[in-house]
């Protein structure tokens, strides 16, 4: 007599710390097996739209800092270049370096925390204290320039906070060298590790067409094999001046769309990013990195979509001004934001510990996702 | 194509659905009627030349004047350039901004929608990352997409009374949990 069996609605979170964050997801099981996995999220929502409408643009740096809380000087950059672009202004060569330089170095740091979290959530803990041992040297650089270890502020419409401290330059060299040897490291106690290959190999395949329908970006897009990069294809700042290349799923890098794909693209823009921050460093030419503009700036009315490479993919501002020293409405286009509302789809008939590492290879802030 | 060209294309299909566009010299912006929003959606991202299959943004607006100093822009009437009508109340707006990977060109497209009954056809059809944008801006806003799978609040708890973003928002003075009522702590 076959044994009957009956669905189970399990609820990962709101608290729990596969969901890095407070996300909740709805999971109906049949066994082991998830039938399907509905995400909640808002729980973090606190109405940055909102008040970006009653604070003045430079005021607004601070707010940005807080959407994606681990790659704040990504976020700063790109809500600058919405506004510049609102604005025409152009801003000297110097602080252009200084700001990828910046960028590109809280991006290695925010994929060093996406490998670590994601190896927890795959059951192994050496790697994310490898990968936070290097962060914590990151996070030292950006507390040397501007003072603060997580929401750096640093970044000014028309310039920057700050100029680089004196000195600062060799640490970054010495870091940039000690770390590439530590990435060689990691790849042998992960990248090539037979477990990990087996646990995320054909996981959670997201085809080309599906990734853009659902409008991801970023690493998730590219390990489904498209080739687009904003900092390549639709470059702001200098980007257009500088050599690298974007890697992209497929044949080069392992199966095309699976969480394998995902976790590979990643660890190579690590490496992108570590030659970017060496061609940036090695010529930054001398010049004033404050400001030229007034701290009330008033852009001229009109609105403009811009949207720039983050670590977790485009980060899209939405600029509306209506000629006032405060926007008329600010609305992000978060890349968690888009990336989450593919999960579900994805997430049918499979196990639930497939679930979670393909929670993981998403990699959402949820900072960012809710507002 | 550039946006200018894309414009111009899709009024010749649509003809008068195609109110304005906006800004021509920044960012061209076509104004498009309401009730044709679906069909021109579809239009962009089915044509061959055109095939934006990427939706980039979504994003509702409130084109309520902030500030009673300042000269807004965001009227319909300056948008549409239709003759001004000082008793309509400001609409409501929601902003598609496409971009096609085949072709990589990029046009946006906005349309308005008034304030009381705010309708709008849903894209979610056409572009499944339309699902999450159009509820939060139907969560946010209060603007209802006529033809969306799943319409309910996003961001925001079900029983949350108001619509934030619009621009008459007063925030609550107390929240419901259950059968406790939360008063809201003020002044801090």
């Amino acid at each position: 007599m076959p044994l009957k069996t009956e669905e189970m609605i399990l609820n990962v979170g709101p608290q729990h710390p596969s969901t890095h964050g407070v996300l909740r997801l709805e999971v109906t099981t049949d066994g082991e097996l998830v039938t399907s996995a509905e995400p909640t999220i808002g729980y973090l929502h606190r109405c940055f739209e909102k008040y970006a409408e009653t604070l003045t643009y430079q005021q607004i740096i601070p707010y940005t800092d807080r959407l994606d809380y681990l790659s704040s000087m990504n976020n700063n950059f790109g809500f600058v270049v919405a506004v510049e672009k609102l604005m025409g202004i152009h801003v000297c060569e110097r602080a252009e370096r200084i700001r990828v330089i910046m960028a590109e170095l809280n991006r290695i740091a925010s994929h060093l925390m996406f490998i670590g979290s994601f190896s927890n959530d795959l059951g192994a803990m050496t790697p994310f204290l490898w990968c936070f041992r290097d962060r914590e040297e990151i996070l030292k650089i950006f507390e040397e320039v501007s003072g603060a270890r997580l929401l750096y502020n640093y970044y000014r419409i028309g310039g920057l906070a700050a100029d680089l401290t004196p000195g600062i330059e060799e640490k970054i060299y010495s870091f940039l060298n000690q770390f590439e040897a530590h990435m060689l490291e990691l790849d042998d106690l992960f990248t090539r590790n037979a477990i990990v290959i087996a646990r995320l190999k054909g996981v959670g395949m997201i085809p080309r067409e599906m990734a853009i329908a659902y409008g991801l970006s970023g690493p998730m897009l590219r390990a489904s094999g498209v080739d687009w990069d904003c900092r390549r294809d639709e470059p702001y700042s200098i980007y257009a001046s500088l050599r690298f290349e974007v890697p992209v799923g497929g044949e080069k890098l392992g199966a095309l769309g699976d969480c394998y794909a995902r976790y590979l693209v990643r660890r190579a823009e690590i490496d992108q990013s570590v030659s970017l921050v060496r061609q940036c460093l090695a010529d930054i030419p001398p010049g004033d990195v404050k400001e030229q503009v007034k701290r009330n700036v008033r852009p001229p009315v009109g609105e403009v979509y811009v949207r720039t490479e983050n670590p977790r993919g485009e980060i899209g501002f939405y600029l509306r001004s209506d000629g006032s020293t405060k926007p008329s409405r600010v609305k992000v286009r978060a890349p968690s934001f888009c990336n989450m509302s593919v999960f579900s789809r994805i997430s049918k008939d499979i196990l639930v510990a497939d679930m979670i590492a393909i929670l993981g290879s998403v990699d959402i802030v949820l900072g960012e996702i809710d507002r | 194509m550039d946006a200018l060209a894309i414009a111009t294309m899709v009024k010749d299909v649509f003809g008068g659905a195609v109110l304005a566009v906006d800004q021509p010299e920044v960012e061209p912006v076509a104004v498009i009627e309401p009730a044709n929003v679906a069909e021109v959606a579809r239009f962009l991202r089915e044509t061959p030349e055109l095939a934006f299959d990427y939706l980039m943004c979504l994003s509702g607006f409130d084109t309520m004047p902030t500030e009673e100093d300042h000269p807004a822009r965001n009227t319909p009437e300056e948008d549409t350039g239709a003759p001004s009508t000082e008793t309509a109340a400001p609409p409501l707006g929601v902003a598609y901004h496409l971009f096609s990977y085949s072709h990589r060109h990029r046009f946006a497209f906005k349309a308005h929608t008034p304030r009381e009954n705010p309708h709008i056809p849903s894209v979610a059809e056409i572009w499944p990352a339309a699902d999450w944008h159009e509820r939060e801006a139907f969560d946010l806003f209060g603007i209802i997409f006529d033809g969306h799978p799943d319409l309910r609040r996003i961001l925001l708890p079900e029983d949350w009374v108001g619509r934030p973003l619009r621009k008459d928002y007063a925030a609550q003075e107390s929240y419901r949990i259950g059968d406790a009522c939360v008063q809201i702590a003020r002044g801090w």
